[in-house]
């Protein structure tokens, strides 16, 4: 019954999915679809995931404790069953010439196979928990959170610079601090590229910029140097501007760092204020009372009534001005940061955090655009999972494959014959086809017969015996989980005695 | 202890199983050192064109003719399904044709239905960045290139892509909560608004390459299709291009190197396609020999 329910589901499921498709509503259906899978295939990655370590833990219990048995057995005890085995072996008819000594190479044998068990249980207990264990603690987050920055908001990384530029005696003096600081976030990071408007606010066009960047890598080099003429920053410049260069990046990675907590629970405070709103009080002038935010047990005050301006300012801009039903939905965290002092003010509050050493104002202003950014996510998992990839996946997989073709064309290799009939046959296709795919019989063959389409000629072995094997399994298989399927269906409505065992 | 020494002898034992092994490595060695290196900058490209001892088909003409065409400031969708396993016959080529089309200022949207291509896209983008005579100052994330994510599905990720984009394209990869209104995707709709699609793939998604579902539920749409594949996939990929399913295929070693080859010369291909070509006759003159050997002996296998 159950099957006949099942199946009956999976039925409908299809009947309906086709209704959809045929009535042009696949779009739709398939993106929600696709969206929903995402989220059931890592689901069922972490119910695999949980399940398999869960095995490795009971297999590292069960090698332990016959790891264990064995070495606490006495040699003499082993001994006298080893002899008793002997006799019965004996017994059987089986000829054995040296029984004891076998048979204390089996029991070492079953103990270095306990022992690998009990490491291969552990090595990948162990890798699994420290790629999530790291996953989860997650370093260099600061780090992945700039690159993140940089991206989407190249504003951040130019004011950093501009703020060490003034900082600086001798660069404060430079005439143009703001290409200066374009230049140096171009050097701080590949990422960096400048929006429009910080283009407009330096005073220069895009083709300039390219252009500035492209001749301070050509003033490097003394003997061009001369050829190009006007160059935007001198030699001796130059090296300051190198060490304005590393201080920025170092000084924005740390207090990214020191700072996301805060941008993360600044952000849930904001969310959590505008929901406990009530839809009268979005739509009425009544007064809003919103509590301070607090972090650490460190309370910034007015920062609830700052909410409340901005939120009252928001309202008359959208409800009066617009003449919008506002939901809550309306209130951006992002038009928030931009339109209040928000950012000032927790960094006012918070600047004291983390260990850098910069000066207590430079921190407070660097901190207070990084909140300007609105930024509470970063790709930390992914920057991992990279990492992953590059350094265990990435050399373990390639390995894994060319030693698997290694191993095949070895294996393949001791068959060649031409004694046995089936390895003749094997020997003389492969010869041939590893010469039709040589490059020296492809050179010769359209030297030599350079119209010729038929038989030997270069591709012939791929196009007219490799595709169409190729396309017989395809038909083959498919046309086997057909009638599989249909075996199924057969067997579970018409005979109903469900899928056979 | 005893089994440690079993082991190790049994290790030493195998070696003269390694006589097939052996030469390989050192044909390989000799070959890769002894040619020269045909590594050429752009300037003497003109003057001094890099000699290379292979047969291009009219196939391998047409593909390159096809990127040759694609005008300037456009932007092309590649597909990446391909990981470790195939990276290293695969991302030569998917570099070359980034460089290619970076020096005519092409905008490129990856996109995977794997999720290992994620990586390989970037790793391909390093590569081309990294390789000297990379025309640009700077290749910029979401300006130059970008990278659409790992879209889900096989064969229904391929329908999407082909005939709801919008959708598709609001991913990123590096934060898919923040909606990116990234510069290269402006104008970008729909599909159509690409002036080609790219796939390199080691995989087929439900028996079927990728680039043929994408193609066959596009609608009628023009857009120029091309497949890049591994060997092992090359015939899964011939009879939908001899379906014209897709405007050109690249696949298996020789027509990757051809195309490395004329689209990139600076790229050290005929160092690899040479050394392999040589261990294909190797073991085709092993095979023949040890037969002659075993011809002379009473062992009937």
């Amino acid at each position: 019954m159950k099957n006949k329910i099942f199946s009956a589901f999976i039925l409908l499921c299809i009947i309906t999915v086709f209704i959809i498709i045929s009535c042009g509503f696949e779009s739709v259906l398939l993106t929600k679809t696709v969206r929903w899978a995402e989220i059931v295939i890592v689901l069922s990655f972490f119910a695999g995931f949980v399940k398999f370590i869960g095995r490795e833990f009971s297999s590292v219990a069960v090698s332990f404790k016959k790891l264990k048995e064995s070495f606490s057995e006495k040699k003499t005890t082993s001994l006298i069953k080893d002899i008793t085995a002997d006799v019965l072996l004996h017994e059987t008819g089986k000829k054995n010439k040296l029984p004891n000594m076998q048979n204390l190479v089996q029991g070492s044998g079953k103990r270095s196979e306990n022992i690998s068990k009990l490491l291969n249980s552990f090595v990948i207990i162990a890798s699994a928990l420290a790629t999530f264990i790291l996953g989860f603690i997650n370093p260099n987050q600061g780090r992945y959170t700039f690159d993140n920055i940089v991206r989407e908001q190249p504003d951040f990384l130019a004011h950093t610079a501009l703020l060490f530029i003034e900082s600086d005696p001798n660069l404060s003096k430079f005439p143009s601090p703001k290409k200066l600081a374009l230049y140096i976030s171009a050097d701080v990071s590949t990422d960096f590229f400048p929006s429009e408007e910080m283009l407009k606010n330096a005073g220069i066009s895009l083709e300039s910029y390219q252009k500035l960047l492209s001749e301070n890598k050509i003033m490097k080099n003394p003997e061009l140097h001369n050829d190009i003429g006007t160059t935007f920053i001198n030699p001796n410049e130059m090296k300051l501007v190198k060490e304005v260069k590393e201080k920025v990046k170092a000084a924005s990675v740390e207090i990214i760092s020191d700072m996301f907590p805060v941008a993360r629970e600044l952000k849930d405070w904001f969310d959590s204020s505008i929901s406990s709103l009530k839809n009268d009080e979005l739509e009425s002038d009544s007064e809003i009372k919103i509590t301070d935010f607090v972090f650490s047990d460190i309370a910034v005050e007015g920062s609830g009534a700052e909410l409340e301006n901005w939120l009252a300012g928001e309202k008359k801009l959208l409800f009066y001005e617009i003449n919008m039903k506002l939901t809550k939905d309306m209130f951006r965290y992002n038009n928030f940061l931009a339109n209040s002092r928000i950012s000032e003010m927790v960094s006012e509050k918070f600047s004291f955090l983390g260990s850098s050493m910069l000066p207590l104002e430079s921190k407070k202003q660097i901190a207070a655009k990084f909140l300007e950014t609105g930024i509470t996510t970063s790709p930390e998992i992914k920057g991992f999972i990279r990492w992953i990839y590059r350094y265990i996946l990435d050399p373990l997989l390639s390995s894994f494959v060319a030693l698997l073709l290694l191993s095949m064309i070895s294996t393949v290799y001791t068959k060649f014959s031409i004694k046995n009939y089936s390895y003749r046959i094997i020997t003389i296709a492969f010869v041939l086809t590893l010469t039709g795919l040589t490059n020296q019989y492809a050179l010769f063959a359209q030297k030599h017969f350079p119209d010729w389409h038929g038989p030997l000629a270069p591709g012939w072995i791929m196009a007219d015996f490799a595709v169409p094997v190729f396309k017989a399994l395809a038909i083959g298989s498919s046309a086997g989980i057909l009638f599989f399927v249909a075996e199924i269906f057969y067997s579970t409505f018409f005979v109903g005695i469900g899928r056979k065992k | 202890m005893k089994n440690f020494i079993r082991n190790v002898s049994y290790f030493l034992s195998q070696i003269p199983r390694w006589g097939l092994i052996i030469p390989i490595l050192a044909a390989i060695l000799f070959r890769y050192f002894m040619i020269e290196n045909p590594q050429i900058i752009p300037e003497q490209k003109a003057e001094k064109e890099v000699e290379f001892h292979i047969a291009p088909t009219e196939q391998d003409m047409k593909v390159l003719e096809i990127i040759n065409s694609l005008p300037r400031n456009s932007k092309v969708l590649i597909l990446v399904n391909y990981g470790p396993e195939s990276r290293y016959e695969l991302e030569t080529a998917m570099s070359a044709l980034i460089v290619s089309l970076a020096e005519k200022n092409i905008g490129i949207a990856f996109a995977t239905m794997i999720p290992n291509g994620i990586e390989s896209a970037f790793m391909a983008v390093e590569k081309s960045i990294e390789n000297g005579s990379f025309g640009k100052e700077r290749f910029v994330y979401g300006h130059e290139y970008t990278h659409l994510g790992f879209i889900v599905g096989g064969s229904i990720a391929s329908y999407l892509i082909a005939n709801n984009f919008s959708e598709v394209r609001e991913r990123d990869i590096f934060d898919g909560i923040t909606d990116i209104r990234q510069p290269l995707m402006k104008g970008i709709n729909e599909i159509s608004d690409f002036s080609a699609v790219f796939e390199f793939s080691s995989q087929t998604f439900d028996g079927i390459p990728g680039l043929v579902s994408f193609a066959a539920t596009l609608h009628e749409k023009e857009i120029p299709k091309i497949a890049f594949c591994s060997s092992d996939m090359l015939p899964a990929y011939i009879p939908f291009q001899n379906s014209y399913y897709f405007d050109g295929l690249v696949g298996g070693f020789r027509s990757l190197s051809v195309f490395i080859h004329e689209i990139h010369p600076s790229i050290k291909i005929e160092r690899q396609y040479s050394t392999l070509s040589a261990i294909l006759f190797y073991i085709i003159g092993l095979v023949v020999f040890a037969n002659f050997v075993n011809l002379g002996k009473k062992d009937k296998r």
